[in-house]
């Protein structure tokens, strides 16, 4: 009996994290920018995104996925002529685009905006210590809309975090816009040798209608 | 074994076309003293030296890499660990100076002073050639077949506490971290006959 109660509440855990994943599919899918009928399909934002950083000379991606700008990933990891470097934690990812720079390779580094407090400290040594270059591109998880009450906090602290350590960013909304600003981004922190944040949203993430304002 | 022991051991083996990065403390003024030429870029970042010296790996492939770890940077950021042991770059040879200690605040233990073992942990992140060194005939012995082997290396000197090296102020390393990346980033500049940074344009 004892091995069949435990069955029975595994199963009863298992239907509910089924359920409930599938109300937050539900939510996040709903309206997605990405072409039905496939997980692996690329948005197309990605696929400008991709040829913004190829045509920037961006050889290097180091990047942690995560949802919003989950075909970005897939598309970097896809690509012959991206070294794409999955990391486990943001904190590896300073690092990583450092050597890369400093070897004279074009690298930039992706992730969620939360990943933003998790890398800091790495961030803030090499800018205030070396004074290097350092273009770093999240998504905008909390703009305007976000309907997960988890992802408001990213963008309440995300805001304030890279006005305090001094960090120019932008937000990025429009497609249009995607090449231009990887393009001004990688020049600004060269010529500037500090880092530049470029914020993803709006048309630029999985969602339809996200951060649209 | 002390520090001083395996920096000279290592220094002769290091050439002016191999490209080097090293972890915060004690390690910046011996290697200061011993590096070839400025081959040597000095991370400020405590926990980023694996990273910065994977980062020069995949962008300089026909490079040999060293990175001069130390135990409380490896600790720091041991998720690097399982990065570089999932891309195995072959031109990178990691040495962690492993002395158990924050030898540079007083020296407070680290967990390596216990339970923790670097070199295992490392195995088990996918690192390949994977080692402890106890003396500084193990090292020498180690070292010299990874760097000269054709794939990557993750050796872990335990060398003693508490014996910095007495260096004289005159001696120590005098460059702060922005002139570093400066004689490094020209460094490369020459080696590989490539414009990273064009200096201060202006209108």
């Amino acid at each position: 009996m004892a091995s069949d109660k435990s069955t029975d509440d595994n199963s009863a855990s298992s239907k509910a994290a089924g359920l409930s994943a599938s109300k937050e599919a539900i939510v996040e899918k709903a309206g997605s920018n990405r072409p039905s009928g496939s997980e692996q399909a690329i948005s197309p934002f990605a696929t400008v995104f991709l040829e913004g950083l190829k045509e920037a000379g961006v050889s290097i991606v180091a990047a942690l996925p995560e949802s919003l700008l989950a075909s970005i990933y897939l598309a970097c990891s896809r690509d012959n002529e991206i070294r794409y470097i999955p990391v486990s934690n943001e904190a590896e990812l300073p690092g990583i685009v450092t050597g890369a720079y400093l070897s004279g390779k074009k690298a930039v580094m992706i992730m969620e905006n939360s990943g933003l407090r998790q890398a800091l400290e790495p961030i803030v040594r090499s800018t205030y210590c070396h004074s290097l270059p350092m273009v770093m591109i999240m998504c905008y998880r909390g703009d305007l809309g976000e309907q997960n009450w988890w992802g408001h906090n990213h963008a309440q602290t995300m805001e304030p975090i890279l006005d305090a350590v001094r960090i120019p960013w932008r937000a990025v909304r429009k497609i249009d816009d995607i090449k231009s600003s990887i393009k001004k981004a990688i020049d600004h922190s060269n010529s500037s040798q500090w880092p530049v944040a470029l914020v993803m949203s709006g048309e630029c993430v999985e969602i339809t209608g996200y951060g649209k304002n | 074994m002390e520090r001083i022991e395996v920096i000279k051991s290592i220094a002769p083996c290091v050439t002016p076309e191999d490209l080097v990065t090293t972890s915060i403390g004690a390690t910046w003024d011996d290697w200061w003293n011993y590096k070839p030429a400025n081959n040597t870029f000095f991370t400020g970042t405590l926990g980023s030296v694996t990273t910065t010296a994977l980062g020069m790996a995949v962008s300089l492939p026909h490079r040999r890499i060293l990175a001069l770890e130390s135990d409380g940077s490896v600790l720091m950021n041991t998720g690097a660990m399982c990065t570089l042991g999932n891309e195995r770059p072959s031109n990178l040879t990691v040495v962690v100076m492993d002395n158990g200690i924050y030898e540079n605040i007083g020296g407070p233990p680290t967990h390596t002073s216990r339970n923790t073992d670097l070199a295992k942990m490392a195995e088990g992140a996918g690192c390949l050639n994977t080692a402890t060194a106890k003396t500084i005939e193990e090292f020498n012995e180690r070292f010299l077949t990874s760097w000269e082997g054709k794939e990557m290396a993750y050796i872990v000197a335990k060398i003693e506490p508490f014996k910095k090296h007495p260096w004289d102020w005159e001696a120590r390393k005098p460059t702060d971290g922005i002139e570093d990346k400066y004689n490094f980033l020209r460094y490369v500049e020459k080696l590989e006959g490539v414009v990273i940074h064009p200096g201060a344009l202006h209108n």
